[in-house]
């Protein structure tokens, strides 16, 4: 049974040693950094996917205006030479040339060798698209597009940054300033004293998460304010950071207390963050996506921000998360209770 | 001086051994490296993505196949609901006698062209563009090749932060105090403290490159040139995070800028115009990074004269900063 006294005269404790180790600068600090990083370091415009090249040498220039009409004028290049060059250059780059009229259209694709086949045989199915608009090659339009929603515009690479910010590094410090606080006690001897106290283990489990839940509210806020502005969704943005901050310090307490300090942890926790982190590539290319990525906790949190924050219409996934969230923080809490109980509150650990 | 460095080698090895950090740090490294073998395959093979409904009929389905991965539905509201999810997966069905590209509204340009694209040509008349492809014989993908340069960049970092975290256990059990007033100098001090997470570094590189290459796609001597050109990167960072780090808390901190610095300079490296890559050349990383880059990718361009700027350049630092570092640990330059 939790007791009351007991958790707020932890909270106050574990509060008192944040404020002594400077956790509080750390959050400041990590937010100015990530703040600046978004405002004035990242670009708007980033292309993470491979490059096109494109050279037009048919016969009135027959190509261009569609290629610069398709955002491809920063590709196009005068000659041949030129694309071999560039292909030279940027090994992930693939480029097409052009050729002949209507008469007798022409293009050559030039590939690296290692590109997916399907992805050139897409490539393929462009380029002939293209022939055939600016050729006016009268090749029949075999289908209708449908949208759910109206097109919406996709947000600046800088900004789009944030939901990754708020999503993996909520739960990053969430997971390290818990299983700092942990060893510290290991190491200062002040677990021993709380083992023979009757204040038990709820309490002391609770104001961990307590004081992370603040330092995750406070860092979200922070980037958030500063990076999108103060905007009717911050409140259901910092809602998700808080059970995100919940759910990290859960399951860092599970598995923190089976080691014997930092330095081990640290080492262990780059692994676990490197997994967390893989929806990221999903995030940034949203055609690729691993079907096991959809397990990971943080893929749907990611790609839940950025709609919340960067809306296309989409509805009822807000309370799904809340959900699953909720769901993964109870079985996380159980677990963190046992490891808890077994491993830190019993003499000889 | 070999054996006040051999004494505090003697120290960090008892210390790494009661904690299992040495373990630790290689096996967290190794498994992350085995786990990229699993992870890999569909990194390289990215193909797009379509949902079909059952409407569309069994050939056009079959066809679709040769252009992405093609995923099937049972009906209209099964299909919506995975063009909804939070990827860019276009949707295709077939109804009143005409094909649909089903779409959310917010997927990437090409996604949102390619599907009807493809839709025309399986569909419309024969092809009039006399089309042909050239191969320039690069077969194989690169993204093994960047994920093991990014994986042998991140291995320095382990490195430093096994020096750094060892300075702050050194600082937080007054160890350093002790050594003070000893004759021991800041360069035994870092020499000694080095040592182990060099050799850890050394180790390391050749085994992960080995695992995501293959041993035979490797070339040891080359590879271990570089590392070592590049082994005062790794020294720079522990004493960077040892140093400016109070305590644990603060050197996670100081882990994590660390870590977004040097994945940051990488990042940058591989997509920065050329014009613009100078901005790079005052980070030592950016070196690191050149070396693997041309031993991995651009195996014809030269590597000695990069990996001739990454030892001087990283080593002149810490010859610079090695006053300093001195004052922060309370050691003189000459020893006692």
């Amino acid at each position: 049974m939790m007791k009351g006294g007991s958790f707020r005269y932890l909270l106050r404790q574990d509060m008192a040693v944040v404020h002594r180790n400077g956790y509080v600068y750390v959050v400041l600090g990590l937010a100015a950094l990530f703040i600046l990083l978004v405002n004035f370091a990242l670009p708007k415009q980033l292309e993470v996917t491979g490059r096109e090249y494109l050279v037009d040498l048919t016969a009135g220039q027959l190509i261009a205006p569609i290629a610069r009409e398709a955002g491809f004028e920063e590709h196009m290049l005068a000659s041949e030479e030129e694309l071999q060059q560039a292909l030279e250059r940027d090994r992930q780059a693939v480029g097409v040339v052009f050729r002949g009229n209507r008469e007798h259209p022409q293009a050559v694709i030039y590939r690296q060798g290692n590109e997916p086949e399907k992805a050139m045989r897409g490539l393929e199915a462009a380029v002939i698209s293209i022939w055939n608009t600016a050729g006016d090659l009268e090749q029949p339009v075999t289908y209708r597009q449908e949208l759910l929603r109206p097109a919406s515009e996709k947000p600046p690479f800088n900004l789009g940054f944030v939901p990754v910010l708020l999503a993996f590094e909520v739960a990053l410090l969430g997971a390290f300033f818990v299983s700092a606080l942990v060893f510290q006690e290991k190491e200062e001897g002040s677990i021993r004293a709380f083992r023979v106290s009757p204040a038990g283990t709820w309490p002391y489990i609770l104001s961990k998460i307590t004081v992370n839940v603040l330092l995750s509210l406070l860092y979200g806020f922070l980037l958030f304010v500063f990076t999108l502005g103060l905007r009717p969704e911050l409140p259901a943005v910092l809602l998700l950071a808080a059970l995100t901050g919940f759910l990290m310090t859960a399951f860092s307490l599970t598995i923190s207390v089976f080691f014997k300090s930092l330095s081990e942890f640290v080492y262990v926790t780059a692994v676990i963050m490197t997994v967390l982190s893989l929806p990221m590539v999903s995030y940034f290319v949203p055609a690729f996506s691993a079907a096991y990525f959809v397990f990971i906790p943080t893929y749907p949190l990611v790609f839940g921000i950025r709609e919340l924050v960067f809306s296309t219409g989409k509805t009822g996934f807000y309370l799904q998360m809340l959900l699953i969230l909720a769901a993964e923080i109870l079985v996380l809490l159980a677990l963190a209770r046992i490891t808890v109980e077994r491993k830190l509150m019993r003499e000889g650990h | 001086m070999f054996k006040r460095i051999g004494n505090l080698l003697a120290k960090d090895l008892i210390n790494s051994r009661r904690e299992s950090i040495l373990v630790y740090s290689m096996a967290a490294t190794l498994v992350l490296a085995v786990g990229a073998l699993f992870f890999l395959p569909s990194l390289e093979h990215m193909d797009m993505r379509i949902a079909v409904d059952e409407s569309v009929p069994a050939e056009v389905a079959r066809q679709l196949e040769a252009y992405g991965r093609v995923e099937h539905y049972a009906g209209y509201d099964r299909l919506r609901d995975r063009v909804l999810a939070f990827d860019d997966v276009p949707g295709i069905y077939y109804s009143g006698g005409e094909y649909v590209v089903l779409l959310e509204g917010n997927e990437e340009s090409y996604v949102r062209e390619l599907p009807g694209v493809i839709l025309n040509r399986i569909l419309g008349k024969e092809d009039v563009v006399d089309l042909s492809t050239v191969s320039l014989g690069r077969e194989k993908s690169p993204v093994r090749e960047y994920t093991a340069m990014f994986f042998l960049i991140s291995i320095f970092l382990i490195g430093g932060m096994f020096i750094g975290l060892s300075i702050i256990n050194d600082r937080q059990s007054r160890t350093i105090r002790a050594l003070a007033v000893t004759p021991i100098s800041v360069l035994e001090y870092m020499i000694g403290k080095s040592i182990l997470a060099l050799l850890v570094v050394l180790a390391l590189t050749p085994t992960v490159a080995a695992i995501l290459l293959g041993p035979a796609a490797v070339d040891f001597p080359l590879l271990l040139i570089s590392v070592a050109a590049s082994l005062g990167v790794a020294i720079l960072i522990g004493f960077l995070i040892g140093l400016v780090s109070n305590n644990m808390v603060t050197a996670i901190a100081m882990i994590k800028v660390v870590s977004l610095l040097i994945t940051g300079v990488t990042v940058a490296a591989l997509f920065l115009p050329e014009r613009l890559k100078w901005l790079l050349y005052p980070f030592p990383n950016y070196w690191t990074f050149e070396a693997f880059h041309r031993l991995l990718i651009r195996p014809e361009l030269p590597l000695a004269p990069v990996n001739t700027v990454a030892a001087l350049y990283s080593l002149g630092l810490l010859f610079v900063l090695v006053s300093r570092f001195g004052r922060k640990l309370r050691l003189t330059v000459k020893g006692r």
